[in-house]
């Protein structure tokens, strides 16, 4: 297999005089991370947006406050971007580049062919082929995202985190609340009027929230209901749905741990047949910032 | 394949009362992109290289050279944690885990088994697992 067989669209570039800020933007609206620098044809470095991060005001205030200026108003690519950049052949194998990314610690390659820039190979087209090799004809991307709501007001962006995930990545989603009451499902024989109540009522919840979470964009979200134990209903979910991902809205930022919302995260680990990404119910972070 | 044949077990992680300065030298020394962090063993996030670029001094500090080291000393890695935190069991599927690496750009994963954590799936490990399954002569 050649790294030939990656490249599936042109080469987005830059050049050494352009200003920082419009490489950034440049990035931004692609999407992408990092682009090669091109100078008469040739290319001459490598602009990551790493190497923009860097250069801009730090994230930590007692740092940032020793900046002069705006940081980034004077400079242009040359001044942060990585020269003499790891370039491959269209025709390498990419078996070599693997073994390349990890010995000289390359994020992203510049494909030369015979002086022309063709096209960027990063770590992540790498693992997609990786992907592929694992599971043949299953897509290397998300197919499918469960958020599991509690419905209070914390998880709303536990919730909007899984839609943008999904969104980005093209996956469905599925919207679940999980009723902790150990009692019989509203679905199954010999429910009750008031079960099929309090059920239909939760899944209005979980659509409204669905909807602001949203935020304005239009995406199908499919909302569900269950009852029973919380992390193995999700978890047997996921199972069903053969979700890629399951997030999960945590009441504070102790990770994984901490009071009952982060142990349920720690039982969804467990329990879970796919990874779990634990969404605090602010972004903020502890302190300083 | 699960996650468990492909994870480094008893990954190093930081401590997240350690400074920003300790952490550059410890993703060096072990030459990782993301180390766990930890507080009393217990899982709290993920810091990686872009994290710790995010806080480096500008183009424009008036810090002298030999001053930022010293500063980045002073930072404890708690504060530039990122919020959000991945993680999965040891028995994932391996190929789920590289769908959420890719998804969230992240250059390892954590892996525990409650909350303590247990091992590390990283990049470069995947990367050499690539380069193993393309060299090996197709099945007869």
């Amino acid at each position: 297999m050649k790294i030939k067989t990656l490249l599936t669209r042109p080469a987005i570039t830059t050049g050494p005089a352009t200003r920082l800020h419009d490489a950034r933007a440049l990035m931004r609206r692609r999407g992408i991370r990092n682009l090669p620098v091109i100078e008469d044809g040739r290319l001459v470095g490598m602009l990551a947006e790493r190497d923009i991060d860097r250069a801009e005001t730090s994230s930590v205030p007692e740092i940032a406050t020793h900046d002069w200026l705006a940081p980034l108003a004077d400079l242009v690519v040359a001044d942060v971007m990585a020269r003499g950049p790891v370039a491959l052949h269209p025709e390498t194998p990419v078996a070599e580049a693997a073994r390349l990314a990890r010995e000289r610690r390359v994020d992203a390659f510049a494909v030369v062919d015979s002086d022309e820039v063709a096209g960027v190979v990063t770590r992540s087209d790498l693992l997609a082929v990786l992907s592929g090799l694992l599971e043949p004809g299953d897509p290397a991307g998300l197919g499918h995202v469960l958020a599991a709501t509690s419905l209070r007001p914390g998880a709303r962006r536990a919730l909007g985190e899984a839609l943008r995930i999904a969104g980005a990545a093209g996956a469905a989603v599925t919207a679940l609340h999980v009723l902790p009451a150990a009692r019989r499902v509203a679905a199954l024989e010999g429910a009750t009027g008031e079960d099929v109540v309090r059920v239909e009522r939760a899944r209005r919840r979980v659509a409204d929230e669905a909807t602001a979470a949203a935020a304005g964009r239009a995406q199908d979200v499919r909302c569900e209901v269950a009852e029973g134990p919380v992390a193995r209903e999700i978890a047997r979910r996921a199972e069903e749905l053969d979700s890629d991902l399951i997030v999960v809205g945590t009441e504070t930022r102790r990770g994984v741990l901490g009071g009952l919302v982060e142990a349920l995260a720690d039982r969804l680990v467990r329990l879970a047949p796919c990874p779990v990404l634990a969404v605090p119910r602010s972004g903020a972070r502890d302190a300083g910032r | 394949m699960r996650v468990a044949e492909r994870m480094r077990p008893g990954p190093p992680a930081l401590d997240a009362g350690e400074s920003l300065g300790h952490a550059g030298r410890l993703l060096a020394r072990h030459r990782l992109g993301a180390l766990p962090v930890v507080r009393r063993h217990a899982l709290i996030g993920l810091l990686d290289a872009a994290d710790l670029d995010r806080a480096h001094p500008s183009a424009a500090t008036s810090l002298a050279i030999g001053e930022i080291a010293g500063r980045l000393d002073r930072v404890r890695v708690e504060r530039v944690l990122r919020p959000d935190l991945a993680a999965v069991g040891r028995r994932t599927p391996l190929v789920d885990a590289i769908r959420l690496m890719r998804a969230r750009h992240l250059a390892a994963l954590p892996v525990v088994e409650g909350e303590r954590l247990i091992g590390l799936l990283t990049e470069d490990d995947l990367l050499v697992l690539l380069a193993q399954l393309l060299d090996e002569p197709p099945a007869p």
